[in-house]
Formats: C-alpha cells, sequence, structure tokens
C-alpha cells in the first residue's frame, strides 16, 4: 500500500516534471519563432495536467514525487556506471554480458596501478598536514578576538571562494618560477591549500560550540594546557577531527582541477588518468576504473558517518554529521 | 597582514597582562617579534622545499617541522613567562596554517598578478615588464564571446539547480518523516562528495545515442530519431546541473531546517495561506541560505572547464577552457593570467551587483 502511494506521487512529479517541460519548450520555441503543431500540442496537454495537478492533487504529495524525481536524476548516472562496469561487450552504451573483464585489466595495467599509487600517496600527505595546520588554527581562532580574528578569517574564506581554476593556475606560475619540480610533492601542496581551510573551519564550528567551561574546570583542578588540552578538549574534538581530515582525503583523492595545472609531465593521479583517456572517447575499462575510485571514496565517506553517529550517540546530540558538513 | 593582526593584539593585550602580573610590555614586544621573525623564516623555508628536492613526504615533513616550530615557540614562552591561568589557545597556533597560506596562496596570487603584466618569451617564459598588452588581447571578441557563453550557462544553470534544490530540500525538511531526514540529507551528500569527473562522464553514457534512453524517448514519442545531445550545449549545461546540484541543496536546507515553521502556521490562522505564506515567510526566512546556494554554486560554475571538456565534446568553450589552454598547451602564461583576472574581477563585480540586490530585496520583505 505504502509502496504503491510512493509509486503514485512519483507518477505525480513526473507529470508535473514532463508538464513543466513540455510548457518551457513551447516558450523557448515562440521566443525564437519557431512554432510547430507537435509542440504546441504538447505544451496545450501540458498546461491542463499542470491545472489538473494543482487543483486535485495533494501539495505534499507532488513535492514528494518531485523530490523523488530529483533523487532518480542524482543516482541513475551514477548507478548506470557502475553497472555497465560489469558489461562484457566492447560497446560502451549496450548492455550485453555480466563479466568482470574491464576489472581484471584496470587493474593488471601497469599505468593505474601507479596512478593509483600516486593518488592514495597525495591525499594521505595532504589530509594528515592539512588536519594538523586546519585544527592548530581552529584552536587559535576559535577563542581570539574578532579584531585579531579578522585578517585570518578573510585569508580562509577567499581559499574556499576563489574559484579552483584560479588557485591552480596561480599555484603553477609559483611552482614553475620558484624552483619546485611538477609532481607529486606540488600536487600535495596545491591540495592542502584547500584542504587546511576545510579543516579549519570544520573543527572550529565544533570547538566553538563547545564552550569552555570544562576546561577552565581542568585548568582549575591543576592540569596544565598541554594536559588540559590532551584529556578533556582533544576528545570532545577528535570527531570534528577526524571529519575534516577524512573529507580533506575525499577531496585531494577526487580533485581534477589543481591536479591538472601542477602535475607535470607523466605524473598521473586516478582522476587525471580518466581525464586523459576521456579525450580518446569513453572505453568500457574505464567504467571499472572510476568504480573502483567511487568505492574507495564511499569507504572514506561511511568512516565519516560512522564516526559522527557514534560521537552523536554518545552525546545525544542528533544531526551532527549533518549539521558539520552541511556546515 | 600578520604583523599588523599582531600589533592589534599587542594593543589589547596589557589589560590581560596586567591581570597576570608578571606579562611586562618589554617581553610581550619580545615575542611578538620573535614569532614574526619565525613566521617569515617559515614562509621562506616552505618557498625553498621546491629548491631541496625532497619529494612528497619531505615536503609533509618540511610542513610539519613548520608547525612545530610554533608550537615550541609557544613553550618556550610558557617556560618564561609561567603558564597561564586560563585556558587560552594562543594565536601561535595559527601561524603555522598562516605560514602555508601565504607561501602557497598569497604568494602565487601575487605572482599572478604580476605575470599578467608580464611580457611572454617563447615557450612559458616571461618577461617581467609593466605591459597592457595581454589584457588588450584578452578582450577580444571571441574571448568576450566565451565569457558572455559563461554567463549563460551559469546563469541557467543557476536557475535550474534553485528550481531542482529548493523544492527539495523544502520537501526533506517539511515531509520527510524525522527518522529518515538525516538518511535523505545523507543521499545528498554522497553525491556531492564523489568524483564530480565521474559524474559528469557518466552522461556519456546515459545521453548517448545508443542508450536506453534515446530509445524510450523514440517509443514515447517524445524525440524523433536519435537524442543527439551529447557533445553540445545541452549535454555540457544538464552536465553542470547535475554536477552543483548539491551544493545547492545543503545551505537552503541548513536554512530551512532552522526556520520557526510556527510562524507559517501563525500566518494561516491569520488568512495567509499556500503561495502567500511562502512568499511572505518562508522564502523571506530562508533568503540567506539561498543567497548562500547561489553563491556556491554560480562562481564555480563561472570556472567550470572540466565539465565542456568532457562533455562538450570540443564544441562548447567556457572561459575555464580558454584559460586551461593557454596555460596547459600555448604556455601563454601572462595571457592566461591576464584572462583570469579579468574574470575575476567581473565576477566580483557580479558577486557584489547580486548581494546588493538581493539583501535589498531581503530588507523591503523584513518590513
Amino acid at each position: 500500500m505504502r509502496l504503491l502511494r510512493a509509486l503514485g506521487s512519483f507518477a505525480l512529479g513526473l507529470a508535473l516534471v514532463a508538464s513543466g517541460f513540455a510548457v518551457a519548450a513551447f516558450l523557448l520555441g515562440l521566443m525564437r519563432g519557431e512554432v510547430d503543431a507537435r509542440r504546441s500540442v504538447a505544451a496545450a496537454i501540458g498546461v491542463v495536467v499542470l491545472v489538473a495537478i494543482v487543483r486535485f492533487a495533494r501539495f505534499e504529495r507532488v513535492l514528494g514525487g518531485y523530490a523523488g524525481l530529483m533523487y532518480v536524476f542524482l543516482y541513475a548516472p551514477i548507478l548506470v556506471v557502475i553497472v555497465y562496469s560489469f558489461n562484457g561487450g566492447r560497446n560502451v552504451a549496450v548492455f550485453e554480458s555480466f563479466s568482470l573483464t574491464w576489472y581484471e585489466q584496470a587493474l593488471d595495467s601497469e599505468q593505474i596501478r601507479s596512478a593509483v599509487g600516486r593518488s592514495l600517496q597525495i591525499a594521505l600527505a595532504s589530509a594528515l598536514v592539512a588536519t594538523i595546520l586546519g585544527t592548530a588554527a581552529a584552536l587559535s581562532l576559535g577563542r581570539l578576538r574578532p579584531v585579531v580574528r579578522l585578517p585570518f578569517d578573510v585569508l580562509v574564506f577567499l581559499t574556499l571562494v576563489v574559484p579552483e581554476l584560479v588557485l591552480a593556475i596561480s599555484a603553477l606560475i609559483f611552482f614553475v618560477n620558484t624552483g619546485f619540480e611538477l609532481g607529486t610533492t606540488t600536487m600535495f601542496l596545491g591540495h592542502t591549500i584547500f584542504n587546511a581551510s576545510l579543516v579549519m573551519l570544520i573543527v572550529r564550528a565544533r570547538f566553538v560550540s563547545m564552550g569552555s567551561t570544562l576546561e577552565e574546570a581542568s585548568f582549575d583542578l591543576g592540569a596544565g594546557p598541554l594536559g588540559t588540552f590532551r584529556q578533556v578538549t582533544l576528545p570532545r574534538l577528535l570527531p570534528a577531527v577526524l571529519a575534516g581530515g577524512l573529507l580533506s582525503f575525499v577531496f585531494s583523492f577526487d580533485d581534477v582541477v589543481i591536479s591538472n595545472f601542477t602535475s607535470g609531465a607523466g605524473n598521473q593521479t586516478w582522476p587525471l588518468y580518466i581525464l586523459s583517456a576521456l579525450k580518446f572517447g569513453l572505453r568500457p575499462d574505464l567504467n571499472a576504473t572510476a568504480t573502483m575510485m567511487f568505492a574507495v571514496t564511499l569507504v572514506a565517506l561511511v568512516l565519516v558517518g560512522l564516526i559522527l553517529r557514534g560521537f552523536g550517540r554518545k552525546t545525544g546530540e542528533a544531526s551532527v554529521g549533518a549539521g558539520t558538513i552541511a556546515g | 597582514m600578520c604583523l599588523a593582526s599582531m600589533k592589534v593584539e599587542a594593543a589589547v593585550e596589557p589589560e590581560g597582562a596586567r591581570v597576570a602580573g608578571e606579562r611586562g610590555r618589554g617581553g610581550l614586544i619580545l615575542e611578538i617579534a620573535l614569532a614574526a621573525l619565525a613566521l617569515v623564516l617559515c614562509v621562506g623555508a616552505l618557498v625553498a622545499i621546491g629548491e631541496l628536492g625532497l619529494g612528497l613526504w619531505g615536503a609533509a615533513l618540511v610542513v610539519l617541522a613548520v608547525a612545530a616550530v610554533f608550537v615550541g615557540l609557544r613553550w618556550l614562552s610558557v617556560v618564561v613567562r609561567g603558564s597561564d591561568t586560563r585556558p587560552t589557545y594562543p594565536l601561535q597556533l595559527a601561524l603555522p596554517s598562516l605560514a602555508f597560506h601565504t607561501a602557497f596562496f598569497v604568494i602565487p596570487l601575487g605572482f599572478l598578478v604580476v605575470f599578467a603584466f608580464g611580457e611572454r618569451v617563447g615557450f612559458g617564459g616571461v618577461a617581467y615588464t609593466f605591459n597592457l598588452g595581454n589584457f588588450s588581447d584578452a578582450l577580444d571578441r571571441l574571448y568576450i564571446d566565451a565569457f558572455l557563453r559563461t554567463l549563460r550557462f551559469a546563469f541557467v544553470g543557476t536557475v535550474l539547480t534553485v528550481l531542482f534544490g529548493y523544492p527539495l530540500a523544502y520537501w526533506i525538511v517539511r515531509y520527510a518523516s524525522p527518522r529518515r531526514k538525516n538518511l535523505f540529507l545523507l543521499l545528498i551528500i554522497v553525491p556531492f562528495l564523489t568524483s564530480q569527473l565521474i559524474r559528469s562522464y557518466s552522461f556519456l553514457i546515459v545521453l548517448s545515442d545508443s542508450f536506453y534512453l534515446s530509445e524510450w524517448l523514440q517509443k514515447i514519442g517524445i524525440t524523433q530519431g536519435d537524442l543527439g545531445v551529447l557533445f553540445t550545449g545541452t549535454s555540457v549545461q544538464i552536465g553542470i546541473v547535475y554536477g552543483y546540484l548539491p551544493l545547492l541543496v545543503l545551505p537552503v536546507y541548513a536554512s530551512l531546517e532552522r526556520m520557526d515553521w510556527t510562524l507559517v502556521d501563525a500566518a494561516g490562522d491569520l488568512g495567509a495561506k499556500g503561495l502567500t505564506a511562502f512568499r511572505e515567510i518562508t522564502l523571506r526566512l530562508t533568503m540567506p541560505g539561498l543567497i548562500t546556494g547561489v553563491l556556491l554554486v554560480f562562481i564555480p560554475m563561472m570556472g567550470e572547464y572540466v565539465i565542456p571538456l568532457v562533455l562538450g565534446g570540443g564544441n562548447i568553450d567556457l572561459i575555464g577552457n580558454v584559460i586551461q589552454r593557454s596555460f596547459l598547451e600555448q604556455r601563454d602564461y601572462p595571457f592566461g593570467a591576464a584572462m583570469a583576472l579579468l574574470v575575476m574581477s567581473a565576477l566580483s563585480l557580479l558577486i557584489v551587483v547580486y548581494l546588493f540586490v538581493a539583501t535589498r530585496t531581503e530588507e523591503q520583505f523584513g518590513q
């Protein structure tokens, strides 16, 4: 019964979007002066359906169907890639038979293996360094006076707001002219600019909301600054610190733009391998490669989820995870 | 910048110093001077990583050593001066990150500006001059067209993500069962954090003429003949909307979640139902979240070059592609830098105008 209701909502959402699309297509055609019979009929039906939906359907159900449609839009393409990674045929767009050939081929490729190794190394180093820098900065900035904090805030905000492309090209110019050899090192440094700011924001949000009462108590009981940090502050901050670190890992692991500019010749990371392979068209083994990459990211995300959830349960705070990531 | 902020701290600190009693002005100045010196040295060390040729983990160690320097500095001041009686985390802890961002963000931006005025020499070389030629080259009709095209793609993309994303967030907050709310939110976050590249290239399959979608659409009679949208503006536009949808939903969700829904009920009791209540209350109260979301998707859309590269098949040239090519293919750094600066200035101007208009309407709403 519930399933039937959900399907009904979904159909409503579909009808809404389809008729909206028909009307929009008609109006666009009208603006360009191309009116044909097909479009006009479709638009007329669309208007009728829209009116009927607004008049008779319950708002909640239409909206639910619309939301469901959006989830399909978000996930269908990813699922297609995953399903097609098991496709035995050579044709990339027609599913023929189930097979693991492309996985074998991808895992056998020396090029892919070295790209994966490079990606993992860079992501690990970047996550580690960004976590340490970001957490230290968050501790300091979380309790500073606004006047002192402002320049730091502006800097952090800028690293997050400036288009990644600009970050990448200025890093490239800088590296080339200060004796850096483009490669894993430069990619690591490039990723860490963004990641350190990200960790800073996540940890600081948690740190500020924690308040300082427990730390003051710890001081009054005679624990020094280091003891207080180790025994009181860090344990309570740990979920945010770990979440920040894992998100940094994910961002660095998936990064295309900064890597593309600062990799130099022959230092492909995993995403760069996919990007360069795509220049010669889609190949079936890319789906297998992509699915494996997707899996690594997903494992990291599940870890974040588990950490935040465990923490949320312990302290009884609902939706810590969502709040942490959504800012 | 750091020095300025340290001075500010110096200006506000004496009050606390008197309370502590043993912290003289001279000691404080010495401490600040020491921190500033360390900062300069550390930035130097970071920039020198390149010359040293340390490799990935060597570079990571140097960065961590920078952090250690400042922790050591703090420890020194505690030893000299005695520990604080209240839990404070000193400014020194923000300095490693400041050194890092100075070395690899602020200084590179400086390089970008200097290069924009430079002159190209050979392949990838530059002569440091004051030359406005790059800017006049960049203002060519061809590139202005590319910029306007990018603006159109970003504008349509932003409008569509709002149309798709706002109702979605609204549904999760208002109608999803409370137990499943976090799950639905998580389902938005996961695509946002998975590889943008894979998510864009998935449309190479989905929109392909030989895929089932094309077949089905023909069968129901929506299209005649093959779908034929791959490697056109349409596929790029779809890819852009798809890529940035989650980024819009998250801030809108946050602002809807924080909203006080009893206000809507109150409005209903007073006669404002449905659309009126939505326009007068919900939209007004979630405007900040919507503005954030729009900026979060619009800015990166203006710099996007990967999606047109993958889904445009070389037919769609956005301004990001022009910049990317001038750096990675033509190696004309000064031209690319000038172009990037122009785009950045135009973008900032747009954002300022947008924020002005958006906050003004918000204020009007608020009366």
